[in-house]
C-alpha cells in the first residue's frame, strides 16, 4: 500500500466537477481509497482517521487529494487519472459550451418563456400590439407597452387579462418606468430609495424622481400606468395594481401617484384603496387650482419625515426685467401643462397646440406672426409635431429652429431638457448654440432676452447632468432642477408674481391633492407593518408575480432603442425579432382575444398527443369505404378534371381503365372530361393517399384503427417507385402490377395481419423517429420493422401458394417507402382525434391535389382553405429540372400535419442529400417548427435534440404571427403524366390558406 | 467591456481600488477574494446560479462571448476599481445595484405539511445523518433563543452578530456551539454539505418567523467561519441575512403553492448535493413548529411579537456611476 497526499493552493473547484473528478480517481484500478476535498477541518481529521498524513498547511481554500493504492504503479495511475481530470476541468472553462445555435424565439409569449421573462417592453405599431401584449400576458408576464394608438376597449381588456393572470401593463403610451432598480424607457438614474412612484405621465414621473433624488431621496420603483388609466372608462386598473404592489413591497415607504387630474370617480375608488392598504400616498395631480409636481413632492417629502432642500438652481445675473410676451418651447407634454397650469394665474389662458380648458387652440407649427403676440406654450412632442420624425427628446432640431426665430417676439424663453436613457446622448451644446443665437438677435435690436431652463436630469445620467447645467448656464441661461420653479422665475422676470402652489392654496381646497390616508401618527408604523404584513403575509403569493422583488428579465420587441439601454444597464434582455402578421390584423386579433381558444387549444392537442394508431385490417375499398362503382377518391382539396394537373389526369385515367369501366386510357379520359365518374377528396372519406392518391373501389386498404377515441383511417398500398400510378403512370405495367396487388397483396396481408393481430404503427413511429427516419420521404426502418413483424404469419397463414408470400416478401423488402403507406393513416387518426373543437386553431389537415394546396382547421371542421401549390425547391434525378416538375401533389402532407416529415427533420439530417440544404438546416428547421406549433409529442423524440419531442399541432395563428410557413419534405413529380418522380425538395403551404382561416375562424367568434 | 450588475452584498472593496485574488476560474463564474475570509465576490454570467454575493453579466453566457474566466487561473491577481474589474476576457463594469433572492420573514408560516412531508422523503443529503443533525441545531438553538436574555430583535443585526465577540456562554449555547463543530466544513465540497444544511436552517428559521432562533444559530456559526471555504462562509453569512438563490426562494414558493414536485426539480438544480443538503436544513425547521401548519389562521403579527423592524435599508450599498 502506497500514499499519495496532496495539498492543491487555491484550487477550487464546483462540486459537480469534484464528484466527476473523484469518481474518475476512484474508479481507477488498483486505488483503494481516494479522499478529495476541501481541506477544512473536518475533512482534514477525516483523511487522518483514514491513515493519511496532511501537512498542516492545508486550509479550507486549499483542495487536498489523497490517494491510496495498492503499489506504486496503480498510485501513478491514479495520479495520472486526476490530473488528466482536473486538467479537463480547466479547459472546459476556456471554451464556451456551445451547443448548436438555436432558433431565435419568434413571437412574445415564446421568448417570455424562454427566458423566463419578467416584463415585455413593447413598442409595435398599435393595430398589433394588443395581440402580442396579450401574448406576453397569458405567458404569465407584465408588460411595458410603449405603443400608441391603442383603442380604448382593447386597453381595458387587456387590463382585464392583465389582473386575471396577476401581471401589470404599463401603458399604452407609457414610456417611463424603473422596475427594481433597471430603467426602462425614457427614466433617469436616480438612486435607490423608499419612494414609489406610480405614473400616469412620463416627463411627469421624470421630474418627479429627479426632484427626489436631488432632495437626497430616491425612488423604489416607478410604474408607468399610461396616459388613460384614471379616466371613467379605464377605471384606474393599472394603477390599483400598482399601488397594492407597491404596498407590499418592503423597500417602498410612501408612494407619490403622478398624473392629469384623474375621473373623480375613479379617484374616490383608489383613495379608498389606499386607507384600505395603509400605505402613504401623495397624489400629484396635476390641473388647474391644483398644485404644481414641485409642490406635491415637497408635501410628499414632508409627510415622509424627509428634508425639504432648497431645489437646486443656477440663475444668470442681473436678471433683466423683460418686456414681451412669454414663450414656452417644451419636450415633455406634462412639464408644458405644469408651465401653463401655474402661468395662467398671472397672465390668463394661455395659447397653446395643447391647451389646457379654456384656452385657444394654436398650432404648434405656426410661424410668430400668425401666432400673434401673445403668450404660448408649444409641446413638441405633440402629434402635429412629430409627424414623420422622432420625438424631440431624441430629435431636437424642429425647437432648435424655433427658439432661434423666437429671439425677434419672446419676452421670456422658457424651455424644458429632459436628460436620462433614451433621450439625445449630449442635447446640451446644441440648445445651448441656439440659446446663445437667440439672445444675440435680441440684443442687436437692443433689448436683453432672459433665457430660462428647466433641466430634468439626475447625477448618473448618460448626458451629464453637470456639464448639461453648466453648458445651458454658459450660454447665459438660468437653469433650474424644478420646472414648476422655472416657470415662477419666468414670470417674476415678466413682473408677474403668482403665489407659491403649496401652503395657502391647499388649505383653502379639501385634502384631495395630499393623502395621508392611514391615520397620522400611525402613518409610518402602518407602513412598516403592511410591509411586514406584506412579506410575513406573503399570503398566496406576492403581487404582479413578484414583480418588484426579482430581477427583471426582458423581452423586447419594436424598440431596439431600449432594447440597447437595458443591455447598458445589466439587464438581460432578449429582442424578438418582430414583424407585422400576415392577413387582416383585426381577423386575427378576434381570433387571438376568443376566450375559447387556449383551452380549445388544449383539448384538441390532447387529444392528438393520446391518439392511437393500430393497423386492423385489409380491405378493398367498395367494402371498407363503401366506395361504389364510378367513384374515385384523389389526394388533396376538392378537384375538378378541368383543373386537374398531368399526373392526376394520369392516374384517373388508369384507375378508371383499372375498373374496367373504359377499355382505353383515352376513353377513359373523355369520359372522364364529360364528368361521367364522382370525384372526391380522400380527406372527405377518412382517407389518405400520397401523390396522386387515386382510390379506386377494388383497391385494396390499409385500414388503421384509433383505440383511444375509435376513428378509423384509411390509406391504398404502396406501388414502389418508377412507374407507378401515383405519379401518374398507367401503362400495362402499372395496370399489372395493380392487378396482383388486388389479387395476391391485399390478401396476402390481410390474412397475416387477421393472424397477427393489431400491428401498433405508432410504436413504429416513436422508433423511426430514432432510426434517423422521418416518416415522410424516408421510412426504410418502418418498412422493414413491419416486415419483420409480419412475415412469419404470412408464413404460417397459409391458404397461399408460398411463391405468392415470396413475392409478398420481396415487394415490400424493395420499397423503402412501403410504410409511408403506413405512417399516413396514422397521422391522419393523430389529426382526426383533434377535429371540430370548436374554437381550435389547430390545424388538422395539409393536402395537395397537384393544383392547390388546402388546409382544415379545428374550429372550422370539413371547410377547406386553398391556395395555389407551389413547386418544391430541391434536388432533380437524372437529368431533370425544376421546369420538369409538378406543382406539390398528395395527401403526405398530413405526416407533417401531424409532427412528422419536415417537422422531424432533426431526427433525419440525412435526408438533406434528397431534398438539399445541410446538416444545421435540417436541425435548424425542427427548431423553427416549434415556434408554430402548440406542443411537443412525449412518445416520439428526437434524440439529437435531446429527446425533445417532434413539434405537434400547428396553429394557424401562430404561422401568421411568426411568418413561418410549414415546412414540407416532398417527393416532386414529373409534369407530364407518367414520367414518374423527378426529383424531391423542400415546399411550404401558400400563406393565403392560412389567412383565410383565420378570416374563417374569426367569424365563428362570439 | 460587459455592462454588469452589483449585488447588494458585494465585499465593499468592490467599489474601491483593490487587486483582489482569484479563488476560482469556472465555466461559467469566476470567483474572487480579498480583505476578510468571507469576502467573496462572484463573478457569474447569465446561465449561472445566482450567489446572492456576486456581479451578473448577463451579456455572457452559454453560445455568447468569451467566458468569464478565459485565461484565468487561480491565484492569478485581478484589479478592481470602483465597480471596473479587469478580467482578461474583457473589463466588467457595474451599472446597477441589484437586491438579491430572500427568504421573506414569515413566507414558511401556513405551508401545508404534506407538501413538506413529500419533499423530504425524496431528498439526499450529501452526507448521511443529516436530517438528524439539523433538527438537533433546530433544537438547540430554540433553546438558546428561549432561553437567553440578550434578545436579537433587529433581524439586519443578526448579520453583524456575525462580526460580534464571543460572550460568556450558556451550557446551551455550549451545546449549539458543539453541534456547529461538527457541521462547519463538514464535506469534501466548496460549500460543505454540513455548511449547506446549516444555511437551510438559517433560511428555515426565517421562514418560521423565528428571529432569535436564528440569530444565536448565526452567532454559534459565527465563531467557525474559518474552519470552512471562503466561498462557503460567504454564503452563510448571506443566509443569516435571508439571502439565497432564486431557485430556494422559489422552492418556498413552490412549497406554498403545494407543489413539492416543482420544488424538487428547483433544489436539484443547485450544484451536486447543495439543493438537497440547504432543503434537509430548512425543513428540519418547519413541521417541527406547533404552530404552523395548514388550519392555522395565525395573524403573522402574533409571531413576530418580538418587534422586529425590517429595517432593509441597513448594510446596502447602492451605486451610484
Amino acid at each position: 500500500m502506497s500514499d499519495f497526499v496532496e495539498v492543491r493552493s487555491g484550487a477550487y473547484f464546483d462540486s459537480v466537477s469534484l464528484m466527476q473528478v473523484s469518481q474518475t480517481v476512484k474508479g481507477t484500478v488498483g486505488i483503494s481509497d481516494a479522499l478529495i476535498g476541501m481541506g477544512t477541518p473536518l475533512n482534514l481529521e477525516l483523511m487522518s482517521a483514514t491513515g493519511f498524513t496532511v501537512s498542516a498547511q492545508a486550509g479550507p481554500n486549499d483542495l487536498v487529494v489523497a490517494l491510496r493504492g495498492e503499489d506504486e504503479v496503480a498510485l501513478s495511475n491514479g495520479r495520472d487519472s486526476l490530473d488528466a481530470a482536473l486538467s479537463a476541468l480547466r479547459s472546459a472553462a476556456s471554451h464556451s459550451a456551445d451547443l448548436t445555435a438555436a432558433s431565435p424565439a419568434l413571437t412574445i409569449g415564446s421568448a417570455v418563456r424562454r427566458a423566463e421573462a419578467n416584463l415585455a417592453v413593447i413598442s409595435v405599431p398599435g393595430e398589433y400590439a394588443p395581440m402580442d401584449t396579450l401574448d406576453a400576458i397569458r405567458a404569465a408576464c407584465s408588460v411595458m407597452l410603449f405603443s400608441d394608438n391603442v383603442d380604448i376597449a382593447a386597453e381595458v381588456e387587456l387590463k382585464d387579462a392583465a389582473a386575471a393572470a396577476d401581471v401589470l401593463v404599463m401603458g399604452p403610451d407609457c414610456g417611463t418606468a424603473i422596475v427594481n432598480g433597471a430603467a426602462l424607457g425614457f427614466a433617469n438614474q436616480v438612486r435607490g430609495g423608499r419612494f414609489g412612484v406610480v405614473a400616469a405621465s412620463g416627463t411627469g414621473a421624470q421630474q418627479v424622481m429627479c426632484l427626489l433624488e436631488a432632495a437626497g431621496e430616491g425612488v423604489s420603483h416607478v410604474l408607468g400606468t399610461g396616459g388613460r388609466d384614471l379616466s371613467a372608462e379605464v377605471g384606474g386598473r393599472s394603477a390599483a395594481q400598482a399601488l397594492k404592489a407597491l404596498a407590499a413591497d418592503e423597500s417602498t415607504e410612501h408612494v407619490i401617484v403622478v398624473s392629469k387630474p384623474a375621473d373623480p370617480g375613479v379617484l374616490a375608488d383608489l383613495k379608498a384603496l389606499v386607507t384600505e392598504l395603509g400605505v402613504p400616498v401623495t397624489w400629484a395631480a396635476l390641473g388647474p387650482g391644483l398644485p404644481d409636481l414641485t409642490t406635491a413632492v415637497e408635501e410628499a417629502l414632508r409627510s415622509a419625515a424627509g428634508a425639504v432642500p432648497e431645489w437646486p438652481r443656477k440663475l444668470t445675473h442681473p436678471a433683466a426685467r423683460a418686456s414681451g410676451p412669454l414663450r414656452g418651447l417644451f419636450c415633455g407634454g406634462t412639464l408644458a401643462d405644469e408651465a401653463m397650469v401655474i402661468a395662467a394665474d398671472a397672465l390668463g389662458p394661455i395659447p397653446s397646440n395643447i391647451p389646457l380648458a379654456g384656452a385657444p387652440q394654436i398650432s404648434g407649427q405656426a410661424r410668430d406672426e400668425a401666432g400673434g403676440a401673445g403668450h404660448q406654450v408649444i409641446d413638441f412632442g405633440a402629434d402635429e409635431m412629430t409627424q414623420g420624425r422622432a420625438h424631440p427628446m431624441i430629435d431636437p432640431s424642429l425647437r432648435l429652429e424655433r427658439i432661434r426665430s423666437e429671439a425677434r417676439t419672446a419676452g421670456v424663453l422658457l424651455l424644458d431638457l429632459v436628460l436620462g436613457y433614451g433621450s439625445h446622448p449630449d442635447p446640451a451644446p446644441d440648445v445651448a448654440d441656439a440659446i446663445r443665437d437667440a439672445r444675440s438677435l435680441a440684443s442687436e435690436t437692443g433689448r436683453e432676452l432672459p433665457v430660462v431652463v428647466s433641466v430634468i436630469g439626475a447625477a448618473g445620467d448618460p448626458q451629464g447632468l453637470e456639464h448639461t447645467v453648466s453648458t445651458l448656464h454658459a450660454a447665459g441661461a438660468s437653469v433650474f432642477s424644478s420646472n414648476a420653479g422655472a416657470v415662477h422665475h419666468a414670470l417674476e422676470l415678466l413682473g408677474q408674481r403668482v403665489a407659491n402652489g403649496s401652503g395657502e392654496q391647499s388649505a383653502e381646497r379639501p385634502a384631495p391633492s395630499t393623502g395621508q390616508t392611514s391615520g397620522d401618527p400611525s402613518g409610518e408604523v402602518a407602513a412598516s407593518e403592511s410591509a411586514g404584513a406584506g412579506s410575513a403575509g406573503v399570503v398566496d403569493e406576492l403581487p404582479l408575480r413578484g414583480l418588484l422583488t426579482t430581477e427583471p428579465v426582458v423581452v423586447a420587441a419594436g424598440v431596439s432603442l431600449f432594447a440597447e439601454a437595458l443591455a447598458e444597464q445589466a439587464v438581460p434582455v432578449t429582442e424578438v425579432p418582430w414583424q407585422p402578421p400576415l392577413g387582416d390584423a383585426a381577423a386575427l386579433r378576434r381570433v387571438l382575444a376568443d376566450p375559447r381558444r387556449t383551452e380549445a387549444n388544449a383539448t384538441a392537442l390532447g387529444r392528438m398527443l393520446a391518439a392511437g394508431a393500430e393497423l386492423v385490417a385489409l380491405r378493398p375499398a367498395s367494402e371498407c369505404l363503401g366506395l361504389q362503382r364510378g367513384e374515385f377518391l384523389h389526394a388533396g382539396p376538392p378537384l375538378g378534371w378541368e383543373r386537374a394537373s398531368g399526373p392526376m389526369r394520369g392516374a384517373l385515367a388508369g384507375a378508371v381503365v383499372f375498373e374496367g369501366l373504359a377499355e382505353s386510357l383515352d376513353e377513359a379520359e373523355a369520359k372522364l372530361a364529360a364528368g361521367k365518374f364522382t370525384l372526391a377528396p380522400c380527406h372527405s372519406r377518412d382517407t389518405v393517399g400520397p401523390m396522386a392518391g387515386v382510390v379506386s373501389p377494388s383497391m385494396w386498404m390499409f385500414e388503421l384503427r384509433d383505440p383511444v377515441h375509435d376513428n378509423t383511417a384509411y390509406c391504398s398500398l404502396n406501388e414502389g417507385l418508377g412507374k407507378v400510378l401515383r405519379y401518374g403512370a398507367n401503362n400495362d405495367e402499372v395496370l399489372t402490377r395493380l392487378q396482383w396487388m388486388r389479387e395476391i397483396l391485399g390478401p396476402v396481408l390481410a390474412a397475416a395481419v387477421g393472424a397477427h393481430g393489431p400491428v401498433d404503427i405508432k410504436a413504429y413511429i416513436s422508433q423511426m423517429v430514432q432510426m434517423g427516419d422521418e416518416g415522410h420521404n424516408r421510412n426504410r426502418s418502418a418498412t422493414l420493422m413491419f416486415l419483420r413483424d409480419l412475415t412469419p404469419y404470412m408464413v404460417a397463414a397459409g391458404g397461399h401458394d408460398p411463391k405468392d408470400v415470396a413475392e409478398v416478401c420481396r415487394f415490400v423488402g424493395a420499397n423503402d417507402h412501403f410504410a409511408l403507406n403506413l405512417v399516413m393513416p396514422a397521422c391522419k387518426l393523430a389529426t382526426l382525434a383533434a377535429k371540430d373543437v370548436p374554437g381550435s386553431t389547430l390545424v388538422t389537415t395539409m393536402a395537395r391535389n397537384g393544383t392547390d394546396f388546402g388546409i382544415q382547421v379545428s374550429g372550422t371542421g370539413d371547410a377547406w382553405f386553398t391556395g395555389p401549390a407551389q413547386v418544391a425547391d430541391g434536388l432533380f434525378l437524372g437529368s431533370f429540372g425544376p421546369e420538369d416538375a409538378n406543382p406539390d401533389i398528395g395527401d403526405s402532407a398530413i405526416t407533417e400535419t401531424a409532427g412528422m416529415g419536415g417537422f422531424a427533420m432533426a431526427a433525419a439530417p440525412a435526408i438533406v442529400r434528397l431534398v438539399g440544404g445541410d446538416v444545421p438546416f435540417a436541425l435548424q428547421t425542427t427548431r423553427r417548427m416549434y415556434e408554430i406549433t402548440l406542443g411537443e409529442h412525449p412518445m416520439h423524440q428526437i434524440p439529437i435534440l435531446e429527446f425533445r419531442g417532434i413539434p405537434m399541432g400547428i396553429d394557424a395563428t401562430q404561422v401568421l404571427r411568426t411568418g413561418v410557413l410549414p415546412q414540407i419534405n416532398t417527393g416532386m413529380a414529373g409534369r407530364v403524366a407518367g414520367v414518374g418522380q423527378v426529383g424531391a425538395g423542400l415546399v411550404n403551404p401558400p400563406a393565403e390558406c392560412f389567412t383565410e382561416a383565420v378570416q374563417a375562424l374569426a367569424e365563428r367568434c362570439q | 467591456m460587459h455592462p454588469a450588475a452589483a449585488s447588494t452584498l458585494a465585499p465593499d472593496w468592490l467599489h474601491r481600488t483593490w487587486e483582489a485574488t482569484v479563488l476560482a476560474a469556472l465555466p461559467r463564474a469566476v470567483y474572487l477574494h480579498a480583505g476578510a475570509w468571507t469576502d467573496v465576490l462572484c463573478i457569474l454570467d447569465a446561465d449561472a446560479l445566482r450567489l446572492p454575493n456576486s456581479v451578473l453579466v448577463p451579456s455572457v453566457g452559454i453560445g455568447r462571448g468569451e467566458p468569464l474566466a478565459l485565461g484565468l487561473r487561480a491565484g492569478d491577481r485581478v484589479k478592481v476599481d470602483a465597480g471596473r474589474i479587469d478580467l482578461p476576457s474583457g473589463v466588467v463594469e457595474c451599472r446597477r445595484t441589484f437586491r438579491p433572492a430572500a427568504i421573506a420573514l414569515g413566507v414558511g408560516l401556513g405551508i401545508d405539511p404534506t407538501a413538506l412531508g413529500e419533499l423530504a422523503q425524496r431528498l439526499k443529503p450529501g452526507l448521511p445523518g443529516m436530517t438528524a443533525a439539523a433538527h438537533e441545531v433546530v433544537a438547540a438553538a430554540s433553546e438558546v433563543a428561549a432561553t437567553s436574555e440578550v434578545a436579537t430583535e433587529d433581524m439586519a443585526g443578526a448579520a453583524g452578530v456575525i462580526a460580534a465577540e464571543d460572550k460568556a456562554a450558556t451550557a446551551g449555547e455550549l451545546e449549539l456551539r458543539r453541534l456547529i463543530g461538527e457541521l462547519v466544513g463538514c464535506g469534501p465540497g466548496l460549500t460543505p454539505t454540513g455548511d449547506d444544511v446549516l444555511a437551510g436552517v438559517l433560511l428555515g428559521l426565517r421562514a418560521a418567523g423565528l428571529v432569535r432562533a436564528a440569530a444565536a444559530l448565526a452567532d454559534a456559526i459565527a465563531a467557525r467561519l474559518r474552519k470552512t471555504t471562503s466561498l462557503s462562509a460567504a454564503l452563510l453569512q448571506a443566509a443569516a441575512g435571508g439571502w439565497c438563490i432564486p431557485e430556494v426562494r422559489d422552492a418556498c414558493f413552490s412549497l406554498r403553492a403545494g407543489n413539492p414536485d416543482d420544488s424538487f426539480a428547483l433544489l436539484s438544480r443547485i450544484g451536486h448535493s447543495s439543493g438537497h443538503d440547504l432543503a434537509t436544513g430548512f425543513l428540519a425547521v418547519l413541521p417541527q413548529n406547533p404552530q404552523l401548519g395548514a388550519h392555522t389562521h395565525l395573524h403573522p403579527g402574533a409571531l413576530l411579537a418580538e418587534a422586529i423592524n425590517l429595517t432593509t435599508h441597513t448594510n446596502e450599498r447602492t451605486l451610484h456611476v
